[in-house]
């Protein structure tokens, strides 16, 4: 059992107003905000905006909320990001949180006329890289390759967890990565193609209750989708019992101007309420 | 599903695994995920041993979780980007009556009056080919995609000096056309730099996806055994063209067995990518897309599991305009660029060259 100091206690137990609802407009549905122990699914085709997403939510955590006289508005929690698809990337990551000291700034100067370009940092932010590796360091990243040693590394993440109170969000993208190799190695006996996931899942589960953290996973659209079935759930009945909002993205084409127009919806909620955001270089904007 | 014997769990002793199997811990995954105490009271392993070897085997399964900033630092010190040796031309568009006429002149580009935009594959790309990203280009047969490898592969050879490998599926890697672009770029090269540019290019062949496993496993464990000669270290680009040719003969019939194949393949593609630093170009072909919603008549091919995998993807169509034919390059897939962007290109015997669209502002 590690040993917690008071200090750490309290930043666990008082997280809530860390937290401070993960994003404004995404969950903006959501009638208390996201809550630690919440668990959340993305799921999504090819190109939906997924993964850009979580770099949007990891922006907003890893971010403080100010920077010198600046107003970032992030939460500065740490975030575990478990990625078994090779499809993190840590520059993009980089580029919006540049763009985002840049707006700050901008906005600090009361600066309107955007010449993207040529904008230079002023000497009083001339040390905006170390500011950025800094707030890196409150992101955790690990690679896995197989369902066996997912397992393995989501147990041993549990010493990170312990060790780093700050860890608030656990992300995975994705789960269904295993979900062939699984199925062809168990030759289509269920049970046994999903007991590593379900065993991933319980994990989990564990974790959301005992270090109260955020949990958001991703599930790729692995199936043509047909009017009969237009998503066909394929992960482990225990992981859909324990995803209390599940988010659908699509790319809905262009309908105002050039920019592609992204949407979420959340499922499974009355309402069915559509978020449309654009995925611009500066990251994700939201349509008001 | 590895089961649980006493190789992989070094110091259980034989009569403790028949213990633990009695008990229903039957692979490693129930090994590592079984709550201790209720194990320990069922059979007579103390909890204390048990939970040591536990954790042994979690630490030696488990991938180490990596800081962002060390990552970032790691990442900047191996990072670069490769261009697709697309070459400009440089065009002044003279509008007389609406005719135009083009000169092609890259000493003229200073003093152009009418400045026309001139594109690359490079600029679509945002920059090049990134290490750490598998791009994917899509096109029907004959739209170029092969040609568009062999570009990549000399300039990588010859401009950044960094050891290639091409995986050839279909035989459509043509040493004859390597030496007519090296002679189409500098024609003052003596024998031994071509002997020095060409040595750096290593040509598999692959006719099935059996085959292309093992290629790139050896690839694969070379660079993982640290051998420091300069072939592994200067490894810096894999092209595989074309990866549907060996892939869609597995995915009919046996569904899931295909899958899987393909799932495995698209794993070591990735792991090659992101852990050792390689930029990953592959080629697609095209199936006929029936959705209305889609801008194309055509998709790619390998379906929407294959989809997830790449994270760039270009689409090369051809357009018939009388005798000459227009190859459009346009971004359907990019976490970097704004998509469907599109950038006409050609073919000519010195390679790839990107043209100017004559947009007359």
């Amino acid at each position: 059992m590690a040993v917690e100091t008071t200090a750490q206690l309290f930043v666990r137990l008082g997280g809530e107003q860390a937290l401070d609802d993960l994003d404004t407009k995404l969950f903006a549905d959501i009638p208390d905000g996201i809550k630690p122990g919440h668990v959340l699914e993305f799921s999504g085709q090819e190109g939906s905006g997924k993964t850009e997403m979580l770099l949007h939510l990891i922006a907003n955590c890893i971010l403080p909320k100010s920077w010198k006289d600046l107003k970032l508005n992030g939460r500065s929690v740490d975030v575990v990001f478990v990625d078994t698809d090779y499809h993190f990337q840590l520059l993009r990551l980089v580029t919006v949180l540049e763009h985002r000291i840049v707006n700050a700034i901008k906005e600090a100067q009361n600066d309107n006329h955007a010449v993207e370009d040529c904008f230079c940092y002023p000497d009083k932010y001339n040390d905006h890289e170390d500011f950025i590796k800094n707030c890196l360091s409150h992101l955790f990243i690990v690679h896995c390759n197989n369902s066996i040693q997912l397992l393995a590394t989501v147990l041993s993440l549990e010493n990170l967890l312990a060790a780093r109170p700050e860890v608030r969000i656990f992300m995975i993208d994705s789960l269904s990565a295993f979900y062939w190799i699984d199925r062809f190695s168990s030759r289509e006996n269920l049970s046994t193609q999903e007991a590593n996931q379900k065993k991933i899942v319980s994990v989990l589960a564990r974790f959301t209750r005992q270090y109260h953290v955020v949990l958001i996973g991703t599930k790729q659209s692995l199936f043509a989708s047909s009017e009969k079935t237009p998503r066909r759930e394929y992960l482990c009945q225990k992981w859909q019992r324990l995803v209390n909002f599940r988010f659908q993205f699509s790319m809905e084409g262009k309908i105002k101007g050039t920019d592609l127009v992204y949407s979420v919806c959340q499922t499974c909620s009355p309402g069915n309420k559509i978020v449309r955001f654009y995925i611009k270089e500066s990251g994700i904007q939201f349509l008001s | 599903m590895n089961r649980l014997v006493s190789l992989s769990c070094g110091s259980l002793k034989s009569d403790q695994l028949d213990v633990l199997r009695s008990n229903g811990i039957k692979t490693v995954a129930d090994f590592i995920s079984c709550d201790v105490e209720s194990l320990a009271q069922k059979t007579s392993i103390p909890a204390k041993e048990i939970s040591s070897i536990q954790s042994i085997v979690i630490a030696q399964l488990a991938a180490f979780p990596l800081n962002g900033k060390d990552y970032y630092n790691g990442l900047m010190t191996r990072f670069s980007i490769f261009s697709t040796g697309c070459k400009n031309m440089y065009f002044k568009a003279v509008f007389v009556d609406k005719e135009v006429l083009i000169y092609y002149s890259r000493r003229q580009r200073q003093t152009l009056l009418t400045e026309v935009k001139f594109f690359s594959l490079d600029e679509l790309l945002d920059g090049g080919l990134y290490t750490g990203d598998v791009t994917e280009i899509v096109g029907a047969a004959g739209t170029g995609k092969s040609q568009i490898c062999m570009n990549i592969t000399l300039s990588t050879s010859m401009e950044a000096k960094k050891y290639v490998i091409y995986i050839d599926t279909g035989g459509s890697f043509c040493g004859e056309r390597i030496k007519q672009l090296l002679e189409g770029c500098k024609a003052s090269l003596d024998d031994e730099e071509i002997h020095k540019i060409l040595s750096r290019i290593s040509v598999i062949q692959a006719f099935d996806i059996f085959s292309m496993l093992e290629a790139l496993e050896s690839v694969r464990q070379r660079l993982v055994s640290e051998i420091e000669d300069e072939k592994t270290l200067q490894l810096r680009l894999v092209i595989v063209d074309c990866l549907a040719a060996v892939v869609s003969p597995v995915l009919g019939g046996q569904q899931i067995h295909g899958h899987s194949l393909m799932v495995n393949l698209s794993r070591i593609l990735k792991s090659l990518a992101v852990e050792h630093s390689l930029a990953v170009v592959i080629t697609n072909n095209v199936v006929a897309d029936s959705s209305w919603s889609s801008p194309f008549s055509t998709k790619p091919a390998l379906g929407p599991t294959w989809g997830h995998v790449p994270s760039t993807r270009v689409f090369i169509q051809t357009q018939t305009e009388g005798s000459e034919t227009n190859r459009i390059a346009t971004i359907t897939k990019s976490s970097r660029q704004k998509l469907h962007l599109s950038r006409a290109f050609c073919i000519d015997h010195g390679g790839v060259r990107s043209q100017a669209k004559l947009t007359s502002e």
